[in-house]
């Protein structure tokens, strides 16, 4: 059976599946699928057991009492459940965030203010390849060669050894800066902006250390060279954004590189509702809100201590498929499905291109019919 | 991927000769290399030995797994990025289409395969090492996670 | 200065935090396994730091940002910034988040996932 893979934002659409041997699939993936009955979640009211329908009418009842709600996470949900996530959100008045720091690029690239393009395109045309604060070898581990350095493509048909140029910026010698070698370099540096400007300066004709003169030197081999930016660059990008822009305009093509599976959609589903993308960390710091919804997320295994800590104190009401640090925590636990291993719907791979799941097995309850029950309630 | 050195520290380290090499250190080599078997150390097959055998046993248990090219994976290293796949010259020339263009291999007995997550030895006969004996070392040059070795660089 | 830094018990780091994907792998399994901890409650070191102030790879230290600290296992590898150290992504590095973290050995065992979630309430 063919299976397209919900690990992350790579979205594998060539994985096969004979009982419980898993092809094609790296190792979070494959984790994924063949873990899927290990550590479920189960309906909770204050860590109690209940039937899922009592779970889901608590939920109600405290978002009738709450006066702010946010709702978070979804980057594990389909379009779909997105979308009535949206809903739900103006029937409540609510903020909505998914925790990435891609919101801002995302919006520019559905803007078409910044040149973006397709992971196919890239294999087919791309010649020099930066990977700027990502280590997509942990974080989307097919990313390099499924899509990007490695394979063979209609005008790359010779190979990453002669037809590709690896650029990887890093603070660290990562995984990804090891894989460096020959036409390719790694750019170790601790000031993202002052490397921009650098190659800013060397694009027009001016002085750069040798490793930013060589890259623009190969950049000028090729009209089609791409920039993936991991949450490395993203984060440290506040002021420099008008800047980076720029070199992207100057290199090629900009694509995130947002392991989260379906976060592009989350972007797109917020920009179609016209709903601004929320701060949820700054809201817990401020003491914005007084109920969370965290669908498919674990902000616990993810938020830092100090805003954490804030999160715990809310009304929380958690819809997951597994058992996680957040759900211990909440007031309402509602288990849901695994998207594209147990419901199926539609995603966006890290390029915006829309992939259709086929899910394996059926579940009862899955994000689109908790959310709606929930609404429906409300 | 043990080391000899590793080896030869829970080796009697008498020197005696018995299993024909001149020190225990270069007893170690061979093991490691397949041409002594650790059955030809007599002494470590006494009792006081026992546990520095079974842990020899242990480590391996690697190198048993080495295929005729010397090609070993420790799967427990792998993350299963598929790189060694893609990059590998006669999975691209036999699979274009499939593993010379990103796609999971689609020959029925490639010489390696992700399964299950990690990177598994299908049929090392394809493989270049094997049939034109060149020193090829694509696989374990993208593995940055050392999940693939070649015994004779160990 | 260097010299003296063989016998300090404590050095302080930078932290970077990173995704790591064989952490991720098992954190997608369960959370609350055995597993999760080895992959989690890791501090990386560059082979240069652990020279030069005498770590061993596999000893246990206590790591501490401000008030806070757990106990995590060293690991030594390239991977780490020669100036820092370097956290898998998870509850662990949430907890000790910070510009800077301390690292000196201990004898105690490594925290647990849950020996931290009692701490955030
Ligand atoms: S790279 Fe991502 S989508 Fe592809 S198999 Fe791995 S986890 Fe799944």
């Amino acid at each position: 059976m063919m299976w397209v893979c919900t690990g992350c934002s790579c979205l594998c659409d060539d994985i096969e599946i004979e009982g419980d041997v898993v092809r094609h699939a790296c190792r979070i993936g494959a984790g994924l699928y063949l873990n899927r009955s290990v550590a479920r979640a189960e309906p909770l009211i204050d860590g109690k057991r209940m039937d899922i329908d009592s779970a889901i009418e608590r939920a109600v009842e405290i978002l009738k009492d709450s006066k702010s709600v946010a709702i978070y996470g979804l980057n594990n949900s389909t379009l779909e459940a997105q979308k009535i996530a949206m809903k739900l959100a103006k029937k409540l008045s609510a903020y909505v965030d998914n925790g990435s720091k891609f919101g801002k690029l995302a919006e520019m690239i559905l803007r078409k203010e910044i040149p973006s393009t397709t992971l196919e395109n890239v294999k087919d045309y791309a010649y020099v390849i930066f990977y700027w604060g990502c280590d997509v070898h942990n974080s989307m581990p097919r990313h390099m060669s499924r899509y990007t350095y490695y394979p063979r493509g209609k005008k790359r048909q010779r190979g990453y050894e002669e037809d590709r140029f690896l650029v990887v910026v890093d603070v660290r010698r990562s995984h990804t800066a090891m894989l460096a070698k020959k036409n390719a370099v790694f750019i170790k540096t601790d000031d993202d902006g002052k490397l921009i400007r650098e190659f800013l300066t060397a694009l027009n004709g001016g002085i750069a250390s040798g490793d930013v003169l060589r890259v623009v030197k190969e950049l000028k081999k090729s009209d089609f060279n791409v920039v993936f930016g991991g949450g490395g660059l993203i984060e440290g990008l506040s002021n420099e954004l008008e800047e980076f822009v720029k070199l992207v305009s100057n290199v090629g093509y900009f694509v995130p590189a947002d392991y989260r599976t379906n976060s592009m959609g989350f972007f797109k589903s917020i920009f179609e509702a016209g709903i601004p993308k929320a701060n949820f960390e700054d809201l817990l710091i401020d003491e914005k809100v007084d109920t969370a919804i965290i669908v498919g997320s674990d902000p616990l295994n993810s938020m830092p201590f100090e805003v954490a800590k804030r999160l715990v104190k809310l009304n929380l009401i958690v819809i997951d498929p597994k058992v996680s640090f957040t759900s211990k925590m909440a007031d309402v636990v509602i288990p849901s499905a695994i998207s594209g291993v147990e419901c199926g719907g539609k995603m966006l791979r890290s390029d915006f291109v829309e992939v259709e799941l086929k899910p394996i097995f059926k579940s009862e309850f899955d994000d689109v019919k908790v959310l709606k029950s929930i609404s429906e309630g409300l | 991927m043990p080391s000899p050195m590793d080896i030869y520290k829970l080796l009697p380290k008498t020197n005696c000769k018995l299993c024909g090499e001149q020190t225990c250190m270069s007893f170690a080599f061979k093991l490691i290399k397949k041409e002594k078997k650790l059955e030809d150390c007599k002494p470590l097959f006494e009792p006081e030995f026992e546990e520095q055998r079974k842990k020899i046993e242990e480590m391996l248990k690697v190198v048993e797994k080495a295929t005729e090219t010397g090609l070993v994976v420790n799967e427990d290293l792998c993350i299963g990025c598929g790189n060694c796949i893609v990059v590998c010259p006669v999975h691209v020339y036999e699979d274009p289409e499939g593993a010379g263009s990103g796609f999971g291999v689609r020959l029925e007995n490639p010489i390696l395969r992700v399964e299950n997550g990690v990177v598994r030895v299908v049929d090392v006969g394809l493989c270049r090492r094997y049939k034109e004996k060149t020193i090829c070392v694509a696989c374990r040059e993208n593995c940055p996670t050392s999940a693939i070795a070649f015994l004779e660089e160990l | 200065m260097l010299r003296f830094a063989k016998y300090l018990k404590k050095v302080e780091l930078k932290l970077v935090t990173y995704r790591d994907g064989f952490q991720v792998s098992v954190a997608v399994k369960d959370k609350f396994d055995d597993e999760f901890v080895e992959k989690s409650a890791v501090v990386i070191i560059h082979p240069d730091t652990a020279k030069t102030f005498g770590f061993k790879d596999g000893q246990i230290v206590k790591v501490s940002s401000y008030e806070r600290c757990a106990n995590l296992r060293l690991k030594i590898s390239e991977i780490a910034p020669e100036n820092g150290a370097l956290i898998p992504k998870s509850i662990y590095s949430c907890y000790l988040y910070s510009d800077r973290i301390t690292i000196e050995p201990t004898d105690g065992e490594i925290t647990t996932p849950n020996e931290l979630l009692e701490r955030y309430t």
